[in-house]
């Protein structure tokens, strides 16, 4: 699996996981990443950003960049919408914001029961998940931040 | 190494720092008043120099202060005027002042270094004067530079007393000399006596008191190195704490051979003090070395005095000379200083000595960690904080109780102290740029030194102030500048003498307030920058293309100089130099938003301009809205708002190739669109909805041609035929709806520059200007260049920085292809400057297709577009209904012969006014107007109706004669113009000067045509002999202003200032009257301006002037 993503918790022991939606995958996160979830949509267009860039925002007094999640792991545009949240991640000493479509529950997550993603989402997606995760009614595909908020070159 | 706490040696670090940058200085100073000492500075020097070693004794910095010794020693030299402080020996001393400055940056390992050549050179300089200095002075020490500096260096005298020194150079006792020479005056023998206690006194069962008494009796005790109590008070057994080596200055009138008869010690620790303050033994032997140690006698408190580490004031002849042995003294370089703290190097501390030394802990001592701030800006700060912490509880309570006029109070409170708060926090970083300035006098002396150049460097604004980061930062950048000056931009001596010039260089260095920036002039009086080998080498390298060039002024050549490439690490001293790094020193203040400009004139130097802001985190800006969203622009880039008002956009919006421009003064400024460049959709709010809505105009003015092949002038005249066709289907297309004529369509533009280029920015909507946070933008917007950050506004939305410069590179308006837009324009200027001909502004027209005119603009009224169906044909004559009244209308070639008016059914109307009436040239598109310098031919093509040609575009251009068209079409409108005056039935001679043979020719013919006779000149320096010739036959000059030898207003004043001539009415022919020019003018006395081809207004003001002449 990934070593490269040394930042990450060590892939071990019990994690818990801040789930969401990305469209209709259901995703999840080291709940410990998360620094706030908002719904700030105030959000100033960055004209001739990257296109999964939706916005700047004011975090009281700080500018944090919002990320649309579902364009960015290459998957549909996340649409605004009453349910849609901000997930704000500190990385790297800087805020982003990840827009996703619907917050979910904080699951649990055996990191021995975590199962290396499939072979058939591969490509830009495959890069992005540390691992799947599965829970009685859902597969939680657990999302390596870091890579996700690596700067594109 | 003894090394005093963290803080203690941060302290004296930066002391030492900020003196070492006054040695510098002040020894520059020095050298230049050469022999003719001022002996304040010198004394500053040393006093400086003195600080330092004492405080780098007290912290065992061994090498510092053996080197500020050695450099105290020729400074006491060059005071006592036994050395003259030649260049050579102020190089040996400024070399001193670098190595310290080095040993200082490194200072915990500055005992390792090798400082052993930088001293040998000091005392190389020190013995190469000792030799002829000790026949003058016997107590110069005997040239043995191993153990006098040693003694004098561990007895740092406090101000106004001179220290005594031992033998083995032990300190001895600091004496005031207004203590002392007044009783050697009355012929008393003053003597320092050393009494060791146990050797001296309990060895000989003798007390302390005994002695004291005993000395008492025969003199006076005028200072010991312990504190003595009154003589009455003294206890039998009493002896001084501390010390057992007792030190006396005491004044007797014992004489040398009597005096041990009162101590019975060795006679060779008693010592004779001479008048010269000197210790002699009793055999009148010198036993130290000179006592010219002094620091300032009798001087004023100096900040030196309080910043001496040394906590002895002017009393405290008190020391405690803490001995172990003799030897350890001659030995060790004592750290002493005249504090109680003094110790040898490695003996443990006793413990009763509060600021002793600890380890030495390794910790980095970065110069920038601290500054000092005035405490009553501290107090101030403190009283705003508090001011803020009431207005916050009367905020709170105001809340809490639903009181709104209450939190209203509270919030203008509020505001009106974090506006005093932020101000004076910004003091408090705030440092004088004298900072940077000052090692500039160095830089330039070495330099020019080393080029064997004569520069003078001139400062001024030392004491203006910019934010500390900016001050750290523009160093570097400033230096580069001054080097450049003196390296490249000032000649040798020899080559400035042969120019004519001083064969000292000056280079001025000024730093100035204005619009709140800061700016920074760096101009010398060298030979400034060629611009033709700067483009050449841009040329050479690819960074331009020929084209580009071609169109470029000399400013905008000079200002290649800054494209990145343009100065690698090759020099570029062959042509004219000045490339070396250029870019960076751009880059760096383009960092900094700065702005930087060069102005410079073959031969007569270079002027570089920098402006800056005072501070980086908080800037003022404008705010701007398109596309929906808020954009700040930096105040620093802001250059003017221009808001044209929706029925002048047509006429003030032109294209040149693809580009947009607007004419602004006279010149024209490339307009980018700022929603085009970030790819927004611009709005615009509908008047009668009020709604925001996309703006789909594609362009902002009429005249327009999409498929424009490309940039340059020669491209857009092959694209006229297609221009005029767009011209035309636009035009058919507007008619339907005029939705541009709304005030809502104004157009809003920024007109923004970044260093030597200016451009509009097109935006939707104009804001007010802010002051602004600037906050980084994330790194998934680092790819984003054209914002300069992000900031959050009074709503709590984030607003964008532009970044003016890269939005413009965006565009790809680099500076280069913006000249090809103004390249006519500048061209001209350039021409004009060189060839000192005269600009002349022209609209360029057409009749036909393929023929092109020209006529001056400065008798044009205005132009209109008329449909050739409005055209009535009325009494064989051509009119349009015009405001209420029939406007004439002609062609040109209904006089001249040229092709027939363009069978279109767009026509333009160009109107003049010639004799008081208007007149209307039928004409095509496309029009534009220009400034040029021209070559005009008045013969190839000339023609009635046509006054010559002239190549305008590569294109062969028509000049027409519009009062000759108007003549010959109507001649009865002159008529009642003919007033020739006459005097005594002959007419008047006019005088005038002209040197373009074309106009000349003109004027002349216009004036003989009226019936005067006009005698001609080529220049002012001709016209002038011909008036002293034919001094009775004139009765009015005209003149032009630009003139080869003698220009218009020297002729004019040297008309004025004549006896003879001073009644002469002079009028003064210009292409342009700017208002400078006119000022000018009536200073000298010209008594009219009139516009060249203006024939109707020129001959209306030379026969008023001659009636008014003949009245008189």
């Amino acid at each position: 699996m990934d070593t490269t993503s040394s930042i990450n918790t060590p892939e071990s022991g019990m994690v818990e996981l801040a789930t969401f939606y990305v469209g209709q995958a259901l995703c999840g996160m080291d709940i410990l990443k998360v620094q706030e979830i908002n719904k700030l949509m105030e959000m100033t267009t960055v004209p001739q950003a990257p296109n999964y860039v939706m916005g700047i925002l004011n975090l009281r007094g700080q500018i944090v960049t919002i990320i649309d999640l579902g364009k960015k792991l290459g998957l549909a545009t996340t649409e605004m919408s009453d349910t849609s949240r901000n997930i704000i991640v500190n990385s790297k000493g800087e805020y982003i914001g990840l827009h996703v479509s619907k917050i979910s529950d904080v699951v649990e997550a055996d990191w021995s029961k975590v199962e290396p993603p499939p072979a058939n989402i591969g490509g830009v997606q495959g890069t992005y998940f540390r691992g799947v995760f599965k829970t009685k009614q859902s597969l939680i595909g657990i999302l390596d931040t870091e890579k996700v908020l690596l700067e594109e070159n | 190494m003894t090394i005093q706490d963290d803080e203690t040696l941060q302290m004296y670090l930066e002391e030492s720092l900020e003196h070492l940058e006054d040695i510098e200085n002040d020894l520059l100073a020095i050298e230049e008043a050469g022999a003719d000492i001022d002996d304040e500075l010198v004394n500053k020097v040393y006093r400086a120099a003195h600080s330092i070693k004492g405080g780098a004794g007290f912290m065992g910095l061994t090498n510092i202060k053996d080197l500020t010794h050695e450099m105290e020693n020729i400074l006491g030299k060059i005071r006592s005027r036994e050395m003259v402080p030649t260049s050579d020996v102020i190089n040996v001393l400024l070399s001193a002042s670098d190595t310290l400055k080095s040993l200082m940056d490194n200072v915990l390992h500055s005992n390792d270094e090798d400082i052993s050549e930088q001293i040998a050179q000091l005392k190389a300089v020190l013995a190469g004067q000792a030799g002829t200095a000790a026949e003058q002075s016997p107590s110069t020490p005997a040239s043995s530079p191993s153990t006098a500096p040693d003694s004098q260096d561990s007895c740092p005298a406090p101000e106004g007393t001179v220290a005594l020194i031992l033998p083995g150079g032990r300190c001895g006792l600091y004496i005031e000399p207004e203590d002392v020479l007044p009783l050697m005056e009355e012929g008393k023998c003053v003597y320092l006596v050393e009494m060791l206690l146990e050797e001296d006194l309990k060895a000989k069962d003798k007390t302390l008191k005994a002695v004291i008494e005993e000395m008492d009796q025969t003199g006076v005790i005028l200072g010991c190195n312990f504190e003595l109590p009154p003589l009455d008070k003294i206890e039998k057994d009493w002896t001084p704490e501390g010390t057992d080596q007792l030190l006396f200055l005491f004044a007797t009138i014992l004489k040398p051979g009597d005096i041990n008869v009162l101590f019975e010690i060795d006679a060779d620790r008693i010592f004779q003090l001479t008048d010269e303050l000197e210790l002699r033994t009793l055999e009148g032997e010198p036993v130290s070395p000179p006592a010219d140690v002094t620091a300032t006698q009798a001087n004023e408190e100096t900040p030196a005095v309080e910043e001496d580490p040394s906590p002895a004031d002017s009393d405290a002849t008190v020391v405690e000379e803490t001995k172990t042995d003799k030897a350890a003294g001659q030995t060790e370089k004592q750290a002493s200083t005249a504090s109680a703290n003094a110790e040898p190097p490695h003996k443990s501390v006793p413990g009763s000595r509060p600021r002793e030394a600890k380890s030495s802990q390794p910790s980095k001592f970065g110069h920038e960690t601290s500054l000092r701030v005035h405490v009553s800006l501290l107090d101030q700060l403190m009283t705003l904080a508090g001011e803020l912490v009431l207005s916050r509880n009367q905020l709170l309570q105001s809340m809490a109780s639903g009181d709104q006029r209450g939190s209203e109070i509270a919030g203008q409170r509020i505001d009106l102290i974090t506006s005093e708060l932020q101000e004076a926090i910004m003091l408090t970083r705030m440092q004088s740029i004298g900072n940077v300035f000052n090692k500039f006098p160095r830089v330039v002396r070495d330099l020019a030194r080393s080029l064997g150049k004569k520069v003078e460097l001139i400062l001024e604004g030392k004491e203006v102030e910019l934010d500390k980061t900016i001050i750290e930062a523009i160093g570097d950048p400033l230096t580069h500048l001054v080097r450049n000056a003196v390296d490249h931009g000032i000649e040798p001596p020899d080559v400035r003498q042969r120019a004519g010039k001083s064969p000292v260089g000056q280079i001025y260095l000024k730093a100035y307030h204005e619009a709140g920036q800061v700016n920074i002039e760096i101009s010398d009086d060298g030979q400034g920058i060629d611009g033709h080998k700067l483009a050449a080498k841009a040329l050479e390298k690819g960074l331009v293309t020929e084209e580009q060039v071609k169109m470029m002024s000399e400013r905008e050549k000079i200002n290649l100089i800054f494209l990145p490439g343009f100065s690698t690490a090759e020099k570029v001293t062959d042509v004219s130099g000045r490339g070396v790094g250029m870019d960076v020193v751009k880059t760096n203040l383009d960092k900094l938003g700065g702005l930087i400009d060069i102005d410079s004139e073959v031969g007569k130097g270079s002027v570089i301009r920098i402006k800056l802001p005072l501070t980086l985190a908080i800037i003022p800006c404008q705010i701007v809205l398109t596309g929906g969203e808020r954009y700040a622009i930096p105040q620093v880039n802001l250059e003017e708002l221009l808001r044209i008002p929706a029925d002048q956009i047509q006429a003030r919006i032109e294209r040149v190739g693809d580009a947009e421009v607007v004419r602004l003064r006279g010149n024209l400024l490339p307009l980018i669109k700022l929603s085009e460049v970030i790819g927004i959709e611009p709005t615009y709010v509908d008047p009668e909805t009020g709604l925001r809505k996309a703006d789909r105009r594609k362009s902002l003015a009429d005249r327009r041609c999409q498929k424009s092949p490309g940039p340059g002038p020669e491209m857009a005249a092959d694209d006229y035929s297609c221009t005029a066709d767009q011209a035309e289907i636009e035009t058919e297309n507007r008619q339907g709806g005029e939705r541009r004529y709304r005030a809502a369509s104004a157009l809003n533009i920024v007109v923004v520059s970044t260093g030597a280029m200016k451009y509009g920015l097109v935006v939707d909507e104009l804001h007010d200007s802010e002051e602004i946070v600037v906050k980084p933008l994330g790194r998934d917007l680092k790819k984003c260049k054209g914002y300069a950050g992000a900031t959050i506004m009074g709503d709590g939305r984030v607003a964008l920085i532009l970044d003016v410069a890269n939005l413009a590179q965006m565009a790809g308006l680099t500076s280069v292809e913006n000249s090809v837009r103004a390249a006519e324009i500048a061209k001209a200027e350039k021409e004009a400057i060189k060839a000192k001909k005269d600009k002349q502004s022209l609209l360029i027209f057409r009749s036909s297709e393929e023929e092109q005119f020209a006529a001056p603009l400065s008798l044009v009224e205005r132009i209109e577009k008329i449909k050739y169906t409005d055209i009535e044909d009325v009494g064989g004559k051509r009119v349009i209904k015009y405001r209420g009244g029939s406007l004439p209308l002609f062609s040109i070639d209904e006089v001249a012969m040229v092709k027939p008016l363009a069978d279109q059914e767009n026509l333009l109307v160009i109107v003049f006014v010639v004799a008081g009436r208007e007149i209307g040239l039928l004409a095509i598109g496309p029009v534009d107007a220009m400034e040029v310098t021209i070559n005009i031919d008045g013969q190839t093509l000339r023609q009635t109706g046509i006054m010559g040609s002239a190549i305008i575009n590569n294109q062969t251009t028509l000049l027409i004669d519009i009062f000759e068209i108007v003549k010959a079409l109507n001649p009865e409108w002159f008529d009642e113009q003919e007033v020739v005056e006459v005097s005594e039935g002959e007419a008047a001679t006019i005088l005038f000067a002209e040197d373009s043979s074309f106009f000349r020719n003109q004027v002349k013919g216009s004036m003989e045509d009226q019936g005067y006779n006009v005698l001609e000149a080529e220049d002012g320096e001709i016209a002038w002999n011909l008036l002293q010739e034919n001094a009775d036959r004139i009765a009015l000059v005209v003149t032009d202003i630009e003139m080869p030898n003698m220009d218009g207003f020297t002729l004019t004043k040297k008309i004025k200032e004549s006896p003879l001539f001073s009644h002469l009415p002079v009028i003064a022919l210009t292409t342009l009257a700017g208002e400078e020019d006119i000022a000018k003018g009536k200073e000298v006395g010209i008594d009219d301006y009139q516009i060249k081809l203006d024939k109707e207004k020129l001959l209306a003001s030379i026969t008023n002037h001659l009636k008014q002449l003949k009245a008189a």
